[in-house]
């Protein structure tokens, strides 16, 4: 990690870029290769045993037991939701810091940088996603064989 | 066989979530129409592996989850290290990046609470699951003694057993063996039910940075998410798992469909389910017939009659005389310029003004004040009478000539 010192004193008074600029490359490849990668594979998973565990107390006829499945499903669904939204939110956050490594060079820069200008950053990423998903989506043929994926 | 874990208020109980609420408050089954085989093929169609299945899906999202969140909770320190939050921008990360953080943990805290409640349901359909294939047990041994001549054996050994417990069945031991099967499902439905209504719900994940409210479709879509993210990142490691789950449709059985139940879209979202209000119903009435349009789907309009014939005005079928219902006054026996103007039929949700009937007005067409009645071939009219004998009863015209005959003694004129 490149590290650069503020004038010979003997000690660093503020980080600079370039040590910024490196902690966000190691957040972007903790990003990129453990979070995306966990959080795909782990989700794989999950969803497959959640199909498999869709069958308790199926095939059973009455009202409360119905509902009660129902109910269920609706509970289990939930969480597989939100995994696919912190995979979204992880591919966001991933792009904005590429983005910022790619247009901020110098520390004047990026000390420059606002808060409401990083914001707008990650959100215009996260809506770029979701209209990309919806793309995708709406392009994406029925068949297993996707070309996309 | 242990107990089910007790679900009360407890320390671990999850914070962020939102208990599930059953839609309905549902009634207990009828299970006294069932016999101990009919019961017995229903958990064929339960796999056993559905429990452990249902409890490794949690265990595996609690898993991650918790993993993911420590991970990247260590990640953002490392990086505050590095690029403190004296800087906005890196203030900013670090808010993104503990939402995600909190959310994980929310979700973990959620999953682990909803894997007890999946154990403890699939501990008690394997429970009831060995108690029906006891009964079905009992069931073969008694019908190996009939068929070697010796019911009457089985029969005074189960009556005799009946005896020492208190109670007598006449009906015998098949009798007996159904009733015991249907108390198991009674007790096993009530168990299922207690236990998913402590089934939890983590909402919806929304980072602090103005995102797409509904970022994700959820109404059951198949959403390949990453898969043309682009950009490196995820883009080389998704395959294209469906954004919003449902579960396999081999998993509904035939004849009912519980999924009718799940709304289109996530319930913690707040969005009400989507009503095509202008598809028309099939084979149902026509649009501005008896149903009307409203915010929530076509509904019946006040006053209506469900059945209505399609083509009428809206309201039509509310009178039996049929197509009088309209708004024209002259269909409904009325002169020209009385009543009310006539509206659109399909005026969406409004019903028309029905002028009372005044039956002697004068009308344009005489024939008009039966042409609107409904026929009834076969039947006589209860407006037209037969005619009727004469008011006054005259007696019948005096005899002209008179010839007694030959022999008759009388007055010669």
């Amino acid at each position: 990690m490149a590290v650069v010192a503020d004038g010979g004193t003997g000690g660093f008074t503020f980080p600079t870029f370039q040590v910024e600029i490196s902690s966000l490359a190691d957040f972007l490849a903790f990003i990129e290769h453990d979070l995306g990668l966990n959080l795909k594979s782990g989700l794989d998973h999950a969803v497959s045993e959640a199909n498999s565990g869709a069958y308790l107390a199926a095939g059973f006829p009455g009202e409360m037991i119905i509902r009660s499945w129902e109910t269920y499903l609706l509970a289990q669904k939930y969480p597989i939701d939100n995994l696919v939204r912190y995979l979204f939110t992880g591919a966001a956050m991933l792009e904005v810091i590429e983005y910022l490594m790619k247009m901020y060079k110098t520390t004047e820069e990026m000390a420059a940088l606002t808060s409401e200008e990083v914001r707008g950053y990650l959100s215009a990423a996260y809506e770029q996603k979701y209209a990309q998903l919806q793309a995708h989506a709406v392009s994406r043929p029925t068949t297993t064989d996707d070309p996309v994926a | 066989m242990t107990e089910p874990t007790t679900l009360g208020r407890r320390a671990g109980q999850p914070s962020g979530g939102t208990r599930m609420e059953p839609m309905v408050c549902p009634v207990r089954h009828d299970w006294s129409r069932y016999s101990l085989g009919q019961i017995a093929a229903m958990f064929q169609s339960q796999p056993p592996t559905a429990g452990p299945a249902a409890v490794n899906a949690w265990t595996a999202i609690e898993t991650l989850c918790r993993e993911q969140a420590d991970r990247l909770r260590k990640a953002l320190q490392a990086l505050a290290v590095r690029w403190p939050t004296s800087q906005q921008a890196a203030l900013a990360f670090q808010e993104w990046g503990k939402s995600l953080v909190q959310a994980m943990e929310t979700t973990a805290d959620t999953a682990s609470w909803n894997r007890q409640v999946a154990a403890n349901i699939s501990e008690e359909i394997d429970r009831a699951r060995a108690r029906i294939n006891a009964l079905l047990g009992e069931w073969a041994s008694y019908q190996r003694i009939e068929q070697s001549r010796g019911f009457l054996v089985a029969e005074a050994t189960h009556v005799g057993i009946e005896l020492l417990d208190g109670e007598v069945s006449l009906s015998g031991w098949r009798a007996d063996l159904n009733r015991q099967a249907r108390e198991v499902m009674a007790s096993l439905e009530q168990k299922i039910y207690n236990y998913t209504s402590n089934l939890y719900a983590d909402e919806p994940y929304n980072p602090p940075v103005g995102p797409p409210k509904d970022m994700l479709d959820l109404n059951g879509n198949d959403l390949g998410v990453a898969g043309s993210w682009g950009g490196g990142g995820f883009a080389s490691s998704v395959g294209g798992w469906p954004g919003g789950w449902t579960p396999p449709s081999s998993v509904i059985g035939a004849g009912w469909n519980p999924l009718d139940g799940l709304p289109g879209e996530t319930v913690l979202d707040g969005a009400g389910p989507t009503v095509s209000s202008a598809a028309p119903v099939a084979n149902g009435p026509a649009a501005g017939g008896a149903l009307v349009d409203t915010p929530w789907g076509r509904v019946l309009a006040p006053g209506g009659v469900i059945g209505a014939p399609g083509g009428l005005g809206t309201g039509a079928g509310t009178m039996p005389s049929g197509p009088g219902l309209t708004t024209n006054p002259a269909t409904a026996g009325l002169p020209p310029g009385t009543g009310q103007a006539p509206r659109p039929t399909t005026s969406p949700g409004v019903v028309p003004f029905m002028p009372p009937v005044m039956p002697g007005r004068a009308t344009s067409n005489p024939a008009s004040t039966t042409s609107n009645r409904r026929s009834r071939p076969g039947l006589p009219s209860v407006f037209e009478t037969p005619d009727g004998p004469p008011g006054v009863i005259q007696p019948p015209p005096e005899p002209t000539h008179h010839d007694p005959g030959p022999g008759v003694i009388g007055i010669d004129r």
